[in-house]
């Protein structure tokens, strides 16, 4: 499991694990059921406070993306569990907003924007798993 | 800001209104801070701040000449041994005996420490890639720094004092010394105090930090705390300014013309406020990061 | 390079050497000035020509020996941690001949200079007349070679030492090589079989100078250059250290593998007392018998060639043995109780000071050292010397004489009293390197430098014994007057009054423990009680005669195990490690 952890992001850092977490769920890369890395080992590898990490697991568990078994790890949840509309929302919304600037800039216009986003998803459409 | 004091049973260092001077220059003023058991303590300041002094009194090393200082709850210049057996310490300048092999110093540390783990000391080397037959003086600076983190890790001390551990040594090395540090923290009970410029290691390991300035303490908290408290907003005006508008409660006041960042340590209303008089809007606000808190305090040296 | 730019950076270099030391060479300057100025002013009746003399000489080469200290052209480099030639002149646009030229010449008109002033402006006014042109050369040379042993062997710094203490002490002495008598008396022998003895000395000398010149510049040239000469270069294939192929096993010097045997401890050490006496003595107790044996195998170097010795040069050689443990103790006393004698800070490193050891724990290291340095040091030394003697000496002659001796006044010259003093001197040279504990304990440089100069004029003391007027007073202590006694008592009782004051201190201030006070009050006990058990017996019916009776003696061997300076010890560590 590989996580990106930048700390001039302004996001703190157990956000950033959970988000990318979820990010990985979401495209597929963890598996429902499958092992997440005990709170030592990710944090050794982060190089990051183990307890930043045990309250990103915390929020996972709390969130349902994640179960902790007793005594026995942290697994990835069977059922996806559905976002909440806001929270998909809000994580969404920053990337657009960049991509609106970006597209602003370069003069480019919204109905050529649509158009180039719903491009994009036919190409990555067999990646992601139903 | 400061945590309120816990009980003492809780508080691995504690050190209340320290002050020390050297000759006419005051190298602490009025110092109090409190290390919980088992948290990573980080300790920010500029060079001259008065880090390594504060360290060195924690040792026993210096007597303060006003304040108290309690290292597991005794006077580290009264009972020196007592503390020192249960601490490790990493100095800036490594300092170990340059004319020594590797296996003769880790023979003779142990013999100080009746808890070393000579099983954990050889896995460490191992892992470090030290060969005992070499010498001290022949290893590189990332070495000694490796070597040095050793010798503090391998009995399991309770308390681990770092100074600047990370100063002068390659991404590499930096990031096995963090690995180790952060092993040794996850295993119960152990406390860490570090001290170090690198902002990016303070913020990914710390659980508290405190920061000094000119031999004050400008804040001390919880990280997340700390970084929350702290807002980072940009300005936008109607008018090209010419010169960096005061704002109420702004720390520092940064940029040219029109668009202007602004730290501040909460109050942020009051700060709209003024900016609005000002004829200025908040366009942008987001917890500030570690560095420009840093810059703003370190320039500024308010105490909050 | 042309000739005006080259001169002028040499000109620069030799300035800046006089800008460093200005007032210690305007001194060295005046000094014979102002002697000659003295000795003009004062009466003849006050100061008789001997003194005048004597001290003229003692003046002379004290001023040519600070000469020569302050002519040290060298700059610590910290990050190579040696004291070499300036490495910030490297990087000037200066021929490698004219930095090295610029110092010598500079050293050598220095001491030419000094020398031509005392001979000339002082020294003549008590009519001494001093020749120029050999002692001129023979400095010249010396300075020469001792700038370029300075500079060659900068990265080893034992080397160095031993190399500076051996030339330094062939330099105080060779000149009587050169003077007439020598040439008259010992060596008439050679002169007669047709050898020119002072003309090959001299050839010699200005072969040495400019090897020495030579030398310097070939090596100040590789330091230049980074080409740094390294010990497994000179040395055979079988003593280089092998490049480890592996981790397994890691490859070491024939050298490496001695000097493991000679220090090691192949079990772990148990408790922080044993941990810190081994270091003790690896960086400080081996130093006592590695140079007592060095200095022995130079005494006893030229025995087979000349063998058997004759009675008389084994006596004196016998002597200079047997004072050899105590003079090197005496010296490095001076310096035994810093944290690391080989540092050059005063007070011990942050690993050491971070240590969890005691004040108590880390004087009894060093007592015990100390302890371990002199019973190694006798027993190197009583075997070398018996082996000597059986192999190389007239010893049949030698112990005809002591029978005789024996035969005179069986009491002084028993076997028993043999042993006694042999005791009494393994004594003193312990107590001589623990005496001093609190000098380097203090970590303040300016005591460590008085004690130095304190050493270095111990030295000289002696040569006082010379002065007429000094013999006279001398002589009078021959017969003490019976308060003497008293204030012996007096001083001793008020010793102990104040040691104890300092350790109720000490034990106020937390820094000892009462357990570790007890042990040496213990050991204080022991020995004493020794010291006078033994001193009684020897003390030889002669010096009763003048007064001198076994009761004075006995006193005096109260003062001799350290009591107020050990009681001190601790204050002072203690002390400066809480700054």
């Amino acid at each position: 499991m590989q996580l990106q952890i930048s700390t001039s992001d302004g996001v703190p850092i157990y956000q950033q694990i959970v988000n990318q977490v979820r990010y990985l769920i979401a495209a597929g890369r963890l598996k429902p059921g499958e092992e997440l890395p005990p709170i030592r080992v990710l944090a050794e590898q982060l190089t990051v406070n183990p307890n930043t990490v045990a309250r990103a697991y915390l929020e996972l568990e709390r969130a349902g993306a994640v179960t902790k078994r007793h005594g026995a790890g942290t697994y990835v949840s069977e059922a996806r569990q559905a976002l909440p509309q806001r929270e998909k929302t809000k994580i969404l919304a920053r990337r657009v907003d960049a991509l609106l600037a970006d597209a602003r800039h370069l003069e480019v216009e919204l109905n050529e924007l649509i158009k180039l986003l719903r491009e994009r998803d036919a190409v990555m459409q067999p990646e992601v798993k139903p | 800001m400061s945590l309120p004091s816990p009980s003492s049973s809780d508080a691995v260092v504690a050190v209340n209104g320290l002050s020390r001077h050297f000759g006419a220059k005051a190298a602490l003023q009025e110092v109090s801070l409190y290390v919980p058991r088992g948290s990573v303590f980080g300790l920010m300041g500029e060079n001259g701040a008065g880090k390594t002094t504060l360290i060195k009194h924690l040792l026993g090393l210096l007597r303060p000449e006003k304040g108290t200082v309690r290292v597991f709850g005794l006077d580290p210049t009264v009972d020196t041994v007592a503390v020192l057996g249960r601490l490790g310490y990493l100095s800036e300048s490594r300092d170990l005996p340059a004319w020594m092999r590797i296996n003769e110093l880790l023979r003779y540390t142990a013999g100080f420490y009746p808890k070393w783990d000579h099983a954990y000391a050889e896995s460490l080397r191992h892992q470090f890639g030290l060969r005992p037959s070499s010498r001290v003086r022949t290893l590189s600076k990332g070495e000694q720094a490796k070597l040095g983190l050793l010798v503090a890790l391998a009995y399991r001390p309770e308390l681990l004092l770092l100074d600047e551990p990370s100063s002068g040594l390659d991404p590499l090395v930096r990031h096995d010394i963090l690995e180790a540090i952060i092993r040794a923290v996850a295993e119960e009970g152990r406390t860490v105090l570090f001290s170090s410029h690198l902002l990016d290691e303070v913020e990914r390991v710390s659980d508290h930090l405190t920061m000094l300035h000119q031999g004050r303490v400008v804040f001390s908290g919880p990280l997340d705390q700390v970084k929350q408290s702290h807002r980072r907003l940009i300005i936008h005006f109607d008018t090209a300014q010419v010169a960096p508008p005061r704002l109420e409660g702004a720390l520092s006041v940064s940029g040219g013309g029109r668009e202007w960042k602004v730290v501040c340590a909460g109050l942020n209303l009051a700060t709209a406020v003024h900016a609005a008089h000002l004829g200025g809007v908040i366009v942008d606000e987001q917890s500030a990061t570690l560095d420009e808190i840093f810059v703003a305090r370190a320039a500024k040296g308010a105490v909050s | 390079m042309t000739a005006a730019p080259a001169l002028r950076s040499g000109w620069t270099i030799a300035r800046s050497m006089w800008q460093v030391r200005q007032p210690a060479f305007l001194a060295l300057v005046l000094a014979p000035l102002l002697y000659g100025w003295f000795l003009h002013m004062t009466p003849a009746s006050v100061l008789s020509r001997e003194t005048s003399t004597t001290l003229g000489s003692l003046l002379m080469g004290l001023s040519l020996f600070l000469t020569f200290v302050c002519c040290n052209f060298t700059e610590n480099d910290r990050r190579e941690r040696l004291d070499g030639f300036p490495a910030r002149l490297f990087t000037l646009p200066v021929a490698t001949g004219i930095l090295v030229a610029a110092p010598l010449l500079f050293s050598a008109l220095a001491i030419g200079v000094i020398y031509v002033a005392w001979a000339r402006l002082a020294l003549p006014a008590t009519g001494q007349s001093l020749p120029l042109a050999w002692p001129l050369l023979y400095l010249i040379t010396g300075i020469l070679c001792y700038q370029s042993a300075v500079w060659t062997l900068a990265r080893w710094r034992a080397a160095r030492l031993i190399v500076l203490g051996t030339g330094g002490t062939l330099l105080a002495v060779g000149w009587l090589a050169l003077l007439p008598e020598f040439e008259r008396d010992l060596a008439s022998s050679l002169v007669d079989a047709g050898w020119p003895l002072h003309r090959l000395i001299c050839t010699t000398l200005l072969a040495a100078g400019i090897g020495a010149w030579a030398i310097a510049q070939v090596v100040v040239g590789r330091q230049r250059r980074g080409e740094l000469i390294r010990w497994s270069e000179l040395l055979p294939a079988a003593f280089r250290r092998h490049e480890p192929s592996g981790d397994a096993h890691a490859g070491r010097t024939v050298l490496e593998r001695l000097s493991d045997l000679l220090a090691r401890r192949r079990g772990s050490m148990r408790t922080p007392a044993q941990a810190q006496c081994w270091f003790e003595w690896r960086r400080h107790g081996s130093l006592l018998p590695l140079t007592t044996g060095a200095v022995l195998v130079l005494i006893m170097a030229p025995a087979p060639f000349s063998a058997p010795l004759s009675a008389e040069i084994t006596g004196i050689a016998l002597c200079w043995m047997i004072a050899l443990p105590l003079l090197l103790a005496f010296v490095l006393g001076k310096g035994f109780g810093k944290a690391d004698l080989w540092s050059k800070e005063p007070g011990p490193s942050l690993f050491h000071a971070t240590r969890p050891l005691s004040v108590s724990e880390r004087i009894g290291a060093k007592l015990k050292a100390a302890a371990l340095a002199t019973v190694s040091t006798w027993g190197l030394l009583l075997p070398a010397t018996a082996l000597w003697l059986w192999l190389w000496c007239d010893w049949p002659a030698l112990l005809q004489q002591w029978r005789e001796s024996a035969a005179d006044s069986p009491n002084e010259f028993s076997l028993g009293s043999a042993v006694m003093a042999m005791a009494i001197l393994i004594l003193c040279t312990w107590r001589f390197l623990i005496g001093s504990l609190y000098l380097g304990m203090s970590a303040k440089p300016w005591l460590m430098n008085l004690a130095g100069c304190g050493v270095f004029l111990s030295i000289f003391a002696p040569l006082l014994g010379t002065i007429p007027q000094l013999q006279e007073r001398l002589q009078s202590f021959l017969f003490p007057p019976a308060w003497f006694r008293w204030l012996l008592i007096g001083l001793f009782a008020a010793k102990v009054g104040a040691a104890a004051a300092l350790t109720i201190y000490a034990r106020r201030q937390r820094f000892v423990k009462t357990r570790a006070v007890m042990r040496y009050i213990a050991l204080w006990l022991l020995l004493t009680t020794l010291m006078i058990v033994m001193v009684r017996p020897l003390v030889p019916l002669e010096f009763t005669a003048v007064g001198w009776n076994k009761r004075l003696f006995t006193i005096f061997a109260l003062f001799f195990v350290p009591l107020l300076r050990i009681s001190y010890a601790p204050i002072a560590l203690g002390r400066s490690r809480r700054g």
